[in-house]
């Protein structure tokens, strides 16, 4: 299955650390991907990464915006996550809930690597949070799309 | 795994420039520590290489070069904008690979062929990652050495670039050598483009671009996009275009305690037509304010206009253009220096007493920190999406679960939210 994944964010070092663990993930579980980002305007502004996570030849990917900071502006998508959706505060912490989304999101990716990130750098609250939210069910509602997105993309191939 | 933006912040620092220019809403954070205008910081760079210091600028859009001089030192000028016309070596990084890439050998063309270099970096090449080895490039170190003649020398750009391209055979044999096909699409960073263009090269090759119609189905190739359109229209060329770019954007903010913000929330414009010369694209973006210089501003008001008009400048900028009497000007300067003027200072920056000409307590440079603000949390009602992070752009507000966060380590104190807030509950 392919994914394209949108992740917005302010800039931030957590977001940073975030997206290197998050790639690498993906590189581990043979998943090809290509990083696109905005443009921009500030070094205060938010950023958008476009990661495509290529594991097929299929045309169809599953599309997502995972949205750290809530600074997607953009047009509606079905598969739309932010910290008000999986009801988390925006309190640092969240970029490793909001990451943890991403496991329940691309279902064969481990979160071996970030765990053991986690570990070896000592950030308790972090990796507590970040087990949460990829052990933890998606809102229903998001299920279901996402659900029936993976259902679209395996006839449409 | 490395972040672009930190390889490029490693460079300046590892590479120890000692002249670096950086305009202030350039996307990535870097030490400037030449105060000026980015036209006069282009001459300021390229005399401090011509006698062997390394010199970097890094502007949005680098303005045009009009006294080019061999350099002793490394001059590297980093840009997000192409330029209209090559007068010096450009290094295109469409992605973070060709960025870390390219960067090092910028600079050893710089060195090599003591010419500055320009660095063009695509929407693709900032706050991207790279899988690549990151190193340092070992470049010689220099001491500034100057003799009478240094300034005089003209330097013949036609040989100069001749000299280039041989220097640099295996650069320029990787410019394309056959026409390209009627239809390009921007849909793959990965196109067939040069990464090199050399003022020579190019007007050798514009035959190629000749009846080419151009479709861009990407956000990430937009410079590379609007280069071609901007270069082949100033070669004569006639060209289709057509844009199917997706539309995915996420908010524009502005920096904390910016200037701009603050008059928008306490002085209202809507009588006025607002011109300013500091170049930002969020402020641009975000309240559309048009760019200028203050000599175009005070030839604009020659004559008196059928609307008010003022200029948002910085303060450095008055003693090279005296004001000439009797036309209807307008200003507020941005106190960058010490200078004295007869505008008065208002002492708090949020206590602003008239609406126009007067000298505002900082610059985008050197933005002053107040005491900061708290949020009531019994009146704050805005808890999803607050009105005062939108109306302001100001990041460091974010949605808490029943009142408006702020984050101190960004809030500046400006006080630029107080007014958007409509149940008065920041204070």
């Amino acid at each position: 299955m392919n994914y394209t994944i949108h992740f917005c964010s302010k800039l931030s070092s957590a977001f940073d650390t975030v997206m290197k663990l998050a790639v690498e993930t993906a590189s581990e579980a043979d998943y090809a991907t290509k990083i696109y980002t905005s443009q921009s305007y500030s070094p205060f502004s938010s950023i958008m990464l476009d990661i495509h996570f290529i594991g097929s030849a299929k045309k169809k990917a599953i599309e997502a915006v995972l949205d750290f900071d809530g600074v997607y502006i953009g047009k509606s998508v079905s598969l739309y996550i932010s910290p008000k959706i999986i009801d988390i505060a925006y309190d640092g912490l969240h970029y490793w809930g909001i990451a943890g989304t991403l496991f329940k999101i691309i279902g064969d990716l481990s979160p071996a690597l970030i765990t053991s990130y986690l570990l070896k750098t000592n950030r308790e609250r972090e990796l507590s949070v970040f087990k949460q939210f990829s052990l933890k069910s998606l809102p229903l509602s998001i299920q279901e799309t996402l659900a029936l997105m993976q259902k679209e993309a395996e006839l449409k191939s | 795994m490395i972040n672009t933006t930190q390889a490029l912040e490693e460079y300046i620092k590892n590479l120890q420039f000692s002249c670096v220019y950086a305009e202030k809403s350039f996307p990535i954070k870097v030490e400037s520590n030449i105060l000026s205008s980015s036209r006069e910081a282009v001459e300021y760079l390229i005399s401090s290489a011509v006698v062997g210091n390394k010199a970097a600028g890094f502007f949005r859009s680098l303005p045009p070069i009009s006294n080019l001089r061999d350099t002793r030192g490394i001059c590297v000028f980093v840009s997000l904008e192409l330029p209209l016309n090559f007068s010096i070596p450009i290094f295109f990084c469409r992605d973070a690979a060709t960025l870390l890439e390219l960067f090092p050998r910028a600079l050893k063309t710089s060195q090599d062929a003591n010419t500055p270099v320009q660095i063009v970096l695509g929407a693709n090449a900032l706050h991207n990652y790279a899988d690549t080895n990151f190193r340092i490039p070992d470049l010689d170190r220099l001491t500034p050495y100057i003799q009478s003649d240094t300034f005089t020398n003209e330097v013949d750009r036609e040989l100069k670039n001749k000299k280039l391209s041989a220097d640099y055979k295996d650069l320029s044999a990787l410019l394309p050598m056959e026409p390209f096909g009627e239809t390009l699409v921007f849909e793959d960073p990965l196109l067939s483009f040069p990464l090199y263009l050399f003022p020579l090269n190019i007007k050798e090759q514009r035959d190629l671009f000749k009846g080419l119609r151009l479709i861009n189905t990407t956000n990430s190739n937009k410079e590379l996009f609007h280069y071609f359109l901007n270069d082949l229209l100033n070669m004569n060329i006639r060209i289709e275009t057509e844009i199917q770019a997706r539309q995915t954007e996420t908010e524009t903010l502005l920096c904390p305690g910016c200037p701009f913000m603050l008059f928008s929330s306490y002085l209202s414009f809507t009588d006025y037509l607002v011109f300013t010369s500091i170049p930002c694209a969020a402020v641009e973006k975000k309240l559309g304010f048009s760019l200028i210089t203050l000599h175009e501003y005070l030839g604009i008001n020659f004559k008196r206009l059928n609307r008010q008009t003022v200029y948002i400048g910085n303060l450095s900028e008055l003693p090279a253009a005296p004001i000439p009497s009797g036309g209807d000007y307008h200003f507020i300067f941005l106190k960058d220096t010490d200078i004295e003027t007869t505008f008065p200072i208002p002492r708090l920056p949020y206590k602003l007493k008239q609406k126009v000409d007067f000298i505002f307590p900082y610059t985008c440079n050197n933005v002053k920190r107040y005491s900061r603000l708290k949020v009531n949390k019994k009146k704050c009602r805005c808890k999803d999406d607050p009105t005062c992070a939108l109306k302001t752009a100001c990041p460091a507000f974010a949605p808490g679960e029943e009142y408006v966060f702020i984050n101190e380590e960004l809030c500046t104190g400006c006080r630029a939210c107080v007014p958007a807030c409509q149940y008065k509950a920041l204070s």
